[in-house]
């Protein structure tokens, strides 16, 4: 809900202002790893699919950035032997606020601050009262973005890597042996919530992509890598994503006020 | 400073980095992982007083990697009878292990065959739950498995058709357990006061003793049909698990009065894991006691222990059934 705030702020900003505001839409498929101690204390991996939207607008005379970002991602994982499998399903948004610094013409960084938030979970399907390990977690961290824009028969391409690293954060997690029956169905939540930073989680994303104009979008090529680890109460996850994306952005709010 | 800075940075860093246990499918990896697994996990090892690195060495002294699937398997489910409990199952493609001590090792105290006398064929089904009214004007109801969800509707029903009768048996004998829930909405029925019925635990982490503190388990009242006569609970050593759990509640109950045998116990709540090969293991993980703090992972004992008579048998009487009806028509007298 204030995710959904903060981008219509942002979306009225930048009507207002007559500010450029990109929206993107990107599918990526590739490859998941799922490590879940909860479950079991093997590693499972799969197919990964994730649907991700992105919107930024440049404020202040382009000296900041802010960008949101959803994505829903789904991974069908099995273990080794073949005979486990696990449905891995997750929802995680990210705004991030960046400080843009143009070095030329070319080059453009950009390092900022932000939030993110990730629900979902993993679910085993032949467990018995241990059957899934939700996710819920809010957490801050860094961003940084690098920008590279060149021409190549006369048209304009620009490549772009984007990271974020959580540092400090809530999470849900379930104590080492308790059940989620005794959590949710008796009501003992002692221990559920816990605090995030670096002391028991290691998390970040990657993002690598070529950008070129296609009609009056851009293409986006690229690469989506999503680690995130924690150790809370003697239970380990690892979810550990790479993907291949293909998607397309636009300054959709302008394209709108030129068609009226 | 900026050196105590980074090192302090790496430290956090490699705190919080995930390490995968390393086995490869071979018979010694797989029985590793699966004494390993149970060693942190499995929740009974100090009450039952079993020394787990004892029974270890015992059988790692006849792992080879050269042994089947068949062989290792055999194996590995004699180590697990070590556990004495039916919550531990293993899981392979061509098996289950099982213990099943707890309740082949008793009589059975329940015959289909009889019950079918009582019964009829005109008996009337809801959630699973078969009921009737004895021609003696008691309620009998017969739940074979709490894995038959239970609606709130359906017992409105059955405890409506009752209404009228002196008394209702609940039977539950061959009762193997399932969802705890059903547990609680069953039991709610006979109770008119949030009431303390039990306790659990879970492992807060691999060591046989760490546990969190007991947290309470209460029975709460519903607002729908409620039953306020006698009521006799027919129990034998095949109720198990979640049908134990039922017993331990309805046992604080004031209008409860348990008849049969022994329950079979089942106390810990089970969690699934696997082993690097594949198979399923299924073990406890978080023991449930009763509102005395006691452990019911071995049985409940009834209030009125009666066993079935073998001339009743021969005769096509239940003899639980039979004592049942007697003491409803006793209470009925005198409430």
């Amino acid at each position: 809900m204030f995710g959904m705030m903060l981008f219509l702020q942002q979306l009225m900003w930048a009507q207002k202002e007559n500010l450029p505001h990109t929206l993107s839409l990107n599918f990526g498929t590739g490859s998941s790893s799922v490590l879940e101690t909860y479950l079991t204390p093997y590693s499972y991996s799969g197919t990964d699919y994730r649907l991700t939207c992105f919107s930024e607008a440049v404020r202040d005379s382009g000296k900041w950035l802010g960008k949101h970002e959803l994505s829903l991602d789904y991974s069908q994982t099995t273990n080794f032997s073949g005979r486990g499998l696990y449905h891995n399903g997750f929802i995680n948004y990210n705004y991030t606020r960046l400080r843009r610094f143009e070095l030329s013409a070319r080059w453009t960084l950009a390092g900022g601050m932000g939030g993110d938030l990730l629900v979902g979970a993993i679910y085993n399907s032949r467990n018995s009262n241990n059957p899934a390990q939700a996710k819920l977690n809010l957490n801050s961290g860094l961003s940084a973005l690098a920008e590279y824009q060149f021409t190549l028969r006369k048209r304009a391409f620009s490549v772009r890597y984007y990271t974020f690293i959580p540092l400090l954060g809530i999470g849900f997690a379930p104590e080492y042996g308790q059940s989620y029956y005794e959590i949710f169905r008796l009501g003992n939540s002692d221990g559920v919530v816990n605090l995030l930073s670096l002391h028991n989680q290691w998390a970040m994303s990657n993002r690598l992509s070529i950008q070129f104009p296609c009609g009056g979008y851009a293409l986006q090529l690229g690469y989506f890598n999503t680690i995130y680890q924690t150790r809370i109460h003697q239970n380990e996850t690892s979810l550990i994503s790479h993907n291949l994306t293909i998607g397309i952005s636009g300054d959709f709010m302008r394209l709108d006020k030129s068609r009226r | 400073m900026s050196k105590w800075i980074f090192t302090i940075f790496i430290g956090f860093l490699l705190a919080s980095c995930v390490k995968e246990p390393q086995y490869s499918n071979t018979p010694r990896d797989n029985f590793e992982a699966l004494w390993k697994l149970l060693d942190e996990r499995y929740c009974f090892f100090e009450y039952k007083k079993l020394d787990w690195n004892d029974v270890h060495s015992r059988y790692s002294a006849r792992i080879s990697n050269s042994m089947s699937e068949e062989q290792l398997f055999g194996v590995m489910a004699e180590m697990l009878a070590e556990l004495k409990d039916g919550h531990v199952n293993l899981f392979s493609s061509f098996d289950i292990s099982r213990y099943w001590d707890w309740y082949e090792k008793y009589p059975d105290n329940f015959d289909e065959k009889i019950q079918r006398r009582y019964l009829g064929s005109n008996y009337l089904v809801a959630s699973g739950i078969k009921y009737k009214v004895l021609n003696d004007n008691v309620g009998y109801m017969y739940y074979g498995s709490f894995s038959d969800a239970i609606g709130d509707g359906n017992l409105d029903q059955i405890i409506s058709r009752f209404s009228l009768c002196d008394g209702i048996i609940i039977d539950i004998r061959n009762n193997g357990g399932g969802d705890l829930t059903n547990v609680d909405i069953l039991a709610a029925r006979f109770n008119n006061e949030r009431r303390l019925v039990g306790y659990i635990t879970h492992k807060t982490g691999k060591g046989h003793n760490d546990f969190s503190n007991p947290y309470p388990k209460y029975l709460g009242t519903t607002g729908r049909l409620r039953y306020q006569k006698p009521v006799v609970v027919l129990t034998n050593r095949a109720c198990f698990s979640s049908a134990n759990d039922f017993v331990s509640v309805m046992k604080q109950l004031p209008t409860i009065t348990i008849v049969g045998d022994s329950t079979g116990g089942g106390s810990g709540l089970p969690f699934s894991s696997e082993l690097p090969n594949g198979w399923s293991i299924r073990f406890s993980a978080s023991p449930m006691f009763n509102a005395n703090m006691d452990q019911t992972e071995f049985g409940i004992a009834p209030d009125v222990k009666v066993e079935m008579n073998s001339d009743d048998m021969k005769k096509g009487v239940d003899t639980l059934i039979e004592e049942a009806r007697k003491l409803i028509k006793e209470k009925s007298k005198t409430s």
